[in-house]
């Protein structure tokens, strides 16, 4: 198993996946037919995205990783810093767009 | 089953468990940052892992089951109805970041010393073992800001 490929592999299925639940969870909320949707899905719409951003990590992990592609010490620690960025800044989009639904900004 | 299944333990075992993870997460990142041996490194990001995924199960059957019917509408009336709109919401998302991320730490950690200096990974994995770690306590923050409120929701 060639571990770095590994590394590399989980990393972008971490960010696909976070860019999955910070899309959904905000488009959720703006449109009912996709949370009733999910809600549906698995009997709660949380479970449902627990479910859906498992699903795309874990088929992400086998897809990238069965992608023929030299992965270098590089390519590795470029997607690992894109990983970390991409779940800061999914929090803070999900907390700013919560906190203004709460205040009514939007 | 029925006592672990219950409203108090499920709490209690979803912060235990999340409280276990944030630490393994630390206890990684020192065991990286003064080169600690292969065994410890894959026993801490093992224990941090299965941490997270135990909180998430107990957390996911205790919001799913018990707070959105029960303790939802306590706060919504209370004195801090934001605890849900804005806590409980954004923390029940940002959760689902952390299983992904905290795998990534694990795979990361399989790698042999002597590959870690040829891949030249070792601050950005200590760098993704800090941020877990940090993404877990600001969930727990919020955890304890939800519990406050609805708490301070009953007396109200």
């Amino acid at each position: 198993m060639k571990k770095q490929k590994l590394i590399y592999s989980s990393s972008i299925a971490a960010i696909l996946s976070t860019l999955f639940v910070t899309v959904i969870t905000i488009l959720a909320e703006k449109a009912p037919v996709l949370k009733t949707w999910l809600a549906d899905f698995s009997g709660h719409h949380w479970t449902s995205k627990s479910i859906l951003s498992l699903a795309i990590y874990f088929s992400g992990l086998i897809i990238f990783y069965l992608i023929p592609r030299q992965v270098t010490g590089e390519i590795v620690k470029k997607y690992l810093k894109v990983t970390i960025l991409a779940a800061f800044l999914g929090a803070l989009a999900i907390f700013i767009f919560f906190a203004g639904h709460n205040f009514g900004w939007f | 089953m029925e006592i672990l299944l219950s409203k108090p333990v499920l709490i209690g075992i979803h912060l235990g468990f999340g409280i276990i993870g944030i630490d393994a997460f630390l206890w990684l990142l020192g065991e990286l940052k003064y080169r600690g041996r292969k065994k410890p490194l894959l026993i801490t990001a093992v224990v941090g892992a299965l941490s997270f995924i135990g909180s998430w199960i107990a957390g996911g059957y205790y919001y799913v089951k018990f707070y959105g019917p029960l303790v939802r509408p306590v706060i919504k009336g209370g004195l801090a109805p934001w605890a849900h709109n804005i806590m409980m919401e954004t923390k029940e998302h940002i959760f689902l970041f952390i299983i992904p991320l905290a795998i990534t730490a694990l795979f990361a950690v399989l790698l042999k010393e002597e590959e870690f200096e040829s891949l030249n990974i070792r601050k950005v994995v200590m760098l993704l073992a800090a941020f877990i770690a940090a993404l877990g306590l600001v969930i727990g923050a919020m955890g304890f800001m939800i519990s406050a409120a609805a708490r301070w929701g009953v007396i109200n």
